[in-house]
């Protein structure tokens, strides 16, 4: 038996598919599932001015603030993925988010500050900001809770799972499945990436936003993914969602920033109307070409 | 988790579905099944559907800031021990590429208790906006299994908005301000 079920949380819809185990056991799991995403949406999420990240945002450039386990895990997590890409990946580019009216302007936060990933001091569970910031976790929070969703469908015992937060996704099971990644261009088109038994894969691309890709280049401001997309396939979903965006700014980097992570990335990018796959690992990039399927 | 390094890759294109048919469909419940989950506790499901007069879906789309495409809504009174306990509220949204059928769980203060989607489909350009389109699907929300492709799981992408659910849901909430409360 097989249970697929999807509710609308972190901005997207979330589907969590489940079966094998104890028969009685797979409802309660993915009841279980659904609660551990919501738990996340509401510590983690910038939209609501009472979540945990907007208490951060208002109070931790004056002093120390407590955190969560899931905060003090997502702020570690970020603060690795940004030291590991020199700043490639930075939770402080809210102000720019904010000012392109992507995410909302909350009272009482530093919402013109400048991005500075090196002022967030963190110390085990309290966190303060040297200086002024407006931290946002959408790079990473969809994988977190991606994967702590996939956790808990583990512990359950459940023999195959799927966590699928509107395009990041990861799974688990006894036998490999086809994995999809969206047409950059035409994203109800789909194109087969690989075979996945255990492991994630997270996109970043520019369609289904209005008013422009929400991924910037840390240095310039700049939209990345508007005319393309990074796929990256990694062991767990918060490592592949971060890592998506540090692909897109510095491709030309990527090869050694996949591999310690034991990750692969696949671009797709429509060149005068033929579509081009770019794959990399810790070898490099390199082409593949692909067969157009009868 | 284990991590199997050969996992890559065999790219191939796959050309797209057919035009007339969704891109992509799922259906996660059927209505039945959606008042179970939002209601496990729920004695019974009492039919109320509402009509809105002008001036109700005045007062809606005023306090929702969305506009109502259809004054009717499919609504039931939830029944647990004999008392009212609450609202399932069926209903619907499209986007761009989207077409969802979902339903609102309102406590019996009007509290948003839970949302659950029952039907996702998406399509490749035009048809969603088109009424005939949508039309087919009716009967499926209401427990008609849909055939579906066993290989179209597993799509990774660029986020999908929810904007449109959290605007139905606005919505809903409206409404039932406006013709759902009790006094």
């Amino acid at each position: 038996m097989t249970l697929q079920r999807a509710q609308p949380w972190l901005g997207t819809l979330v589907e969590i598919a489940g079966s094998g185990g104890a028969t009685d056991a797979l409802a309660p799991a993915l009841d279980r599932a659904f609660a551990r995403v919501a738990a996340i949406h509401a510590a983690l999420g910038f939209h609501d001015p009472a979540s945990e990240l907007s208490r951060l945002n208002r109070s931790a450039a004056r002093d120390w603030v407590a955190l969560s386990d899931d905060m003090a895990r997502v702020l570690a997590a970020a603060c690795e993925f940004a030291a590991a890409s020199d700043g490639v990946f930075d939770p402080g580019i809210a102000p720019w988010l904010v000012a392109s009216g992507q995410l909302p302007r909350h009272a009482g936060c530093a919402n013109d500050a400048a991005p500075d990933w090196r002022a967030i001091e963190l110390d085990g569970d309290r966190v303060r900001f040297a200086r002024p910031l407006l931290l946002d976790l959408g790079g990473i929070a969809k994988g977190y809770a991606v994967d702590a969703a996939l956790a808990v469908l583990h512990d359950a015992g459940l023999a195959n799972a799927c966590v699928n937060a509107g395009g990041d996704l990861a799974r688990f099971g006894d036998t490999a499945a086809p994995v999809w990644v969206r047409h950059p261009l035409q994203p109800t088109q789909r194109l087969q990436l690989a075979e996945l038994q255990n492991g994630a894969v997270a996109t970043s691309a520019g369609y289904y936003q209005d008013g422009g890709s929400p991924l910037r280049h840390p240095e310039s401001g700049a939209e990345l993914c508007s005319r393309d997309s990074i796929s990256v396939l990694a062991p767990d979903c918060m490592t592949a969602d971060a890592l998506t965006k540090i692909v897109a700014a510095d491709p030309a980097r990527a090869p050694a920033r996949l591999a310690r992570y034991n990750a692969q990335a696949v671009r797709l990018v429509e060149i005068s109307g033929e579509l081009e796959l770019g794959v990399c690992d810790g070898a490099g990039w390199r082409k593949v070409s692909y067969q157009a399927a009868a | 988790m284990s991590h199997a390094p050969a996992w890559l890759i065999v790219p191939a294109l796959i050309a797209p579905a057919v035009a007339v048919s969704p891109a992509y469909a799922v259906q996660y419940m059927t209505t039945e099944a959606a008042q179970k989950q939002l209601f496990p506790e729920a004695d019974s499901f009492v039919s109320h559907p509402v009509k809105l007069t002008a001036a109700q879906q005045d007062r809606v789309e005023t306090a929702a800031k969305v506009r109502m495409r259809y004054p009717e809504q499919p609504v039931w009174q939830v029944m647990a021990g004999g008392k009212p306990a609450g609202w399932f509220v069926l209903d619907e949204v499209y986007g761009k590429h989207e077409f969802i059928t979902y339903a609102v769980a309102l406590d019996a203060t009007g509290a948003v208790r839970g949302v659950e989607i029952l039907d996702y489909r998406e399509t490749h350009g035009g048809q969603i906006r088109n009424p005939k389109w949508r039309a087919q699907f009716n009967g499926a929300r209401h427990g008609t299994a849909l055939k579906l492709g066993a290989d179209i799981q597993n799509i990774s992408g660029a986020t999908l908005s929810c904007k449109h659910i959290s605007e139905g849901v606005r919505r809903v909430l409206a409404i039932h301000e406006v013709a759902l409360k009790q006094p």
